[in-house]
């Protein structure tokens, strides 16, 4: 179960910071050609905020507030290493 | 990143390390034993509790010298600050 | 970069490089000891991994402590875990001083090889095998390594602004740059975390001001003002004790079932003997284990501690978290992963002081010196690791003070990459990867042929192909610079 609750975390936080990569103009250009407008840089943020913060929740489920929120910054190393990883090995990495 | 400060820049750059580096260490120590001596004088807590807290903010002093060390302009400036400080809280902890 | 960061560049460069030597084999062997109990399984070939209920593994050391323990007035009981199979048994007169016995799921002690298991990583990550001068040292590199992560804030502050800034294809230089900084950054909630509660952890060694002030500088003093014991002089009578499984029911009955990780019997024998349980730590982020104590003959409670003085538990609980022994397999992943994400990091800054200096024609003797130290802590250090694993299967099992060889085969490995790093240069690190890459893949098979391979085993088989594979493909990034 624990497992579980672990990778429905690890997917939440690599969404999440994708959505916060694709708000930034340089990565936005990268994804999908032109910079963001100015609602659409604050959706992408706005929705991977959110999704980090979704991912508390598994990690509350299964380890408890204390626990589980020390697990929720562990993992987001991962999450920015994904997302860094598949931007530089993507199309037109700088 | 000035990786060629060891050459070339002679005696007088080697001595400014140095007492950069004494300055964090013996600074560093000084704090953190007179801190310590002031909290546990002055807080009203069991010994028990103290001696956990204190344990708590033992790397912070340490940090502090050394960052201080390197960011000051000059070692002997810095070394006035942190051993004046050191001796402050020597003299709170012996007030009490 | 802004006024603080250039003020503290020399510190983050020359003393994280210089640093880094000690930092990165301290962080490879802390994210080892993560799993210390696994590793100590794989180093046992011999125990078997069959469960053994815990009321049944009470009475199969009960049953061998009243043959070999009979005189010794101290008992212990580890009764077995998911990660730690077989019942340990201990006996003897001090608490230091204990036989020490595994026994099998038919009650019989295992023959084990003499080894320090994987202990030994911990004992290397936290004092470098040097005892109370070894937490002095390692106690400064921590406070360093703490310099160097604030102050590498402020210098590579930019990628603060921008998370997912990598170029691996831009030049090496600034490819390892952004490897230093991404890694750096992803990982700073870990670094600042396990670098401070380490260096907390060993202020008790090099700070006893609050002892002195506080305890008259006795070291045990505030251990014994925090954790209560309940403890009676022995009456000299003899008298039989209940049997070691109610002890452990009763204590079920407070922890619940599941949750008693140990049995301590004190004046083993003697009426006035005590029976005290530990409660496991493993779902509490706090490194404190709750015990009971009960009446050996009678089975009474005399006492309990089921809580803590708060500012105790803080303290523990930073302890816990550089411990990790909470939250189970997937916390120690992360911790694993997170650590060797560290001191990759740090040999990324190495990497990159190393090729600035190249760039300005700088191969004097002192490069070479800085090149052959980098490379034996960064890919001499796992050569190191993998020739204690090694040596723990190759060894006669017989060999006299055999635990003591497989230490030296770690420092003989070390010495000799820091003599190949220091002869060949550069492209030592290279080479060295790339052995230590093809090792890694090896053990598996090591393993299979040497008495291992049960599912425990095979899953550090199963991790060293993964990081085997890893460093093969991370030779690729020095292809270049070899030539």
């Amino acid at each position: 179960m624990n497992a579980l609750y672990a990778t429905l975390a690890f997917l939440l936080i690599v969404a999440g910071m994708a959505a916060l990569a694709i708000g930034m103009a340089q990565h936005h250009r990268q994804v999908f050609g032109r910079p963001p407008g100015v609602v659409q840089r604050a959706a992408w943020r706005g929705a991977g905020w959110l999704l980090l913060a979704l991912a508390l929740a598994p990690c509350w489920l299964g380890w408890g507030a204390s626990m589980g929120s020390v697990l929720w910054v562990g993992l987001l190393a991962g999450g920015v290493l994904v997302v860094a990883g598949a931007l530089a090995a993507g199309p037109k990495a700088g | 990143m000035n990786a060629n400060s060891s050459s070339g820049t002679g005696r007088a750059a080697w001595r400014a390390i140095s007492s950069r580096i004494l300055v964090a260490a013996v600074g560093g120590y000084a704090l953190c034993w007179s801190l310590f001596l002031a909290l546990c004088a002055w807080l009203p807590y069991e010994k028990v509790t103290l001696w956990y807290l204190t344990g708590q903010l033992a790397p912070l002093p340490f940090l502090f010298s050394l960052l201080a060390a390197f960011a000051a302009r000059s070692a002997g400036r810095m070394a006035a600050w942190i051993f004046g400080l050191a001796g402050l809280f020597y003299l709170l902890g012996r007030l009490a | 970069m802004n006024a603080l960061g250039k003020a503290w560049l020399g510190l983050h460069a020359w003393g994280g490089m210089l640093f880094s030597w000690l930092l990165v084999p301290i962080f490879v062997a802390g994210s080892l000891a993560v799993f210390e109990p696994e590793i100590g399984h794989w180093m046992r070939p011999e125990i078997d991994v069959a469960p053994i209920a815990p009321s049944l593994a009470a009475d199969l050391a009960e049953r061998r402590l009243h043959e070999v323990g009979e005189a010794a007035p101290l008992w212990r009981v580890r009764l077995p875990t998911p990660r730690e199979a077989g019942v340990g048994v201990s006996w003897g007169a001090q608490p230091r001083q204990l036989t020490e016995e595994v026994l099998a799921a038919d009650g019989r002690p295992v023959p084990l090889r003499a080894t320090h298991g994987g202990h030994f990583f911990t004992d290397f990550h936290a004092e470098l095998m040097l005892g109370k001068s070894g937490r002095w040292i390692v106690g400064v590199i921590g406070i360093v390594m703490l310099a160097a992560i604030v102050s590498g804030i402020f210098i590579h502050h930019r990628i603060l602004r921008d998370f997912f800034t990598f170029r691996p294809r831009a030049n090496r230089r600034r490819a390892w740059l952004d490897a230093h900084n991404l890694i750096g950054v992803a990982t700073l909630p870990f670094l600042l975390l396990i670098t401070y509660s380490g260096v907390m952890i060993l202020a008790d060694t090099f700070m006893p001001a609050a002892t002195q002030a506080l305890y008259d500088g006795k070291p045990g003093g505030p251990r014994a003002d925090a954790v209560k014991a309940f403890s009676r002089k022995a009456s000299g009578e003899p008298a039989a004790m209940l049997p070691l499984r109610e002890h452990l029911a009763a204590a079920e009955r407070i922890f619940g079932p599941g949750k008693v990780t140990s049995l301590t019997v004190r004046l083993a024998g003697d009426r006035h003997a005590l029976v005290q349980a530990h409660r496991t730590v493993d779902d509490r982020l706090g490194a404190v284990a709750d015990h009971v104590t009960f009446d050996a003959v009678t089975g009474a409670l005399l006492g309990q501690q089921l809580s803590w003085n708060p500012m105790t538990y803080a303290y523990r609980a930073q302890v816990g978290l550089h411990v990790a022994h909470f939250g189970g397999p997937v916390v120690r992943w992360v911790y694993f992963v997170s650590g060797l994400l560290g001191a990759a990091m740090m040999a990324a800054g190495t990497l990159v002081f190393l090729r600035k200096r190249r760039q300005r024609h700088d191969t004097g003797a002192v490069s070479r010196v800085l090149e052959g130290c980098g490379c034996a802590s960064v890919a001499g250090i796992l050569l190191a690791c993998l020739a204690y694993l090694g040596s723990n299967r190759l060894l006669p099992a017989g060999l006299p003070s055999r635990d003591a060889w497989e230490v030296a085969a770690f420092f003989a490995a070390w010495v000799l990459a820091l003599g190949h790093a220091l002869w060949r240069g550069f492209p030592a690190w290279r080479g060295q990867l790339l052995l230590a890459g093809w090792l890694a893949l090896l053990l598996p098979v090591l393993d299979l042929t040497t008495g291992g391979g049960d599912a425990w085993r095979l899953a550090l088989d199963a991790t060293a192909v993964v990081c085997g594979g890893l460093l093969l493909a991370a030779t690729r990034f020095f292809r270049k610079e070899s030539s």
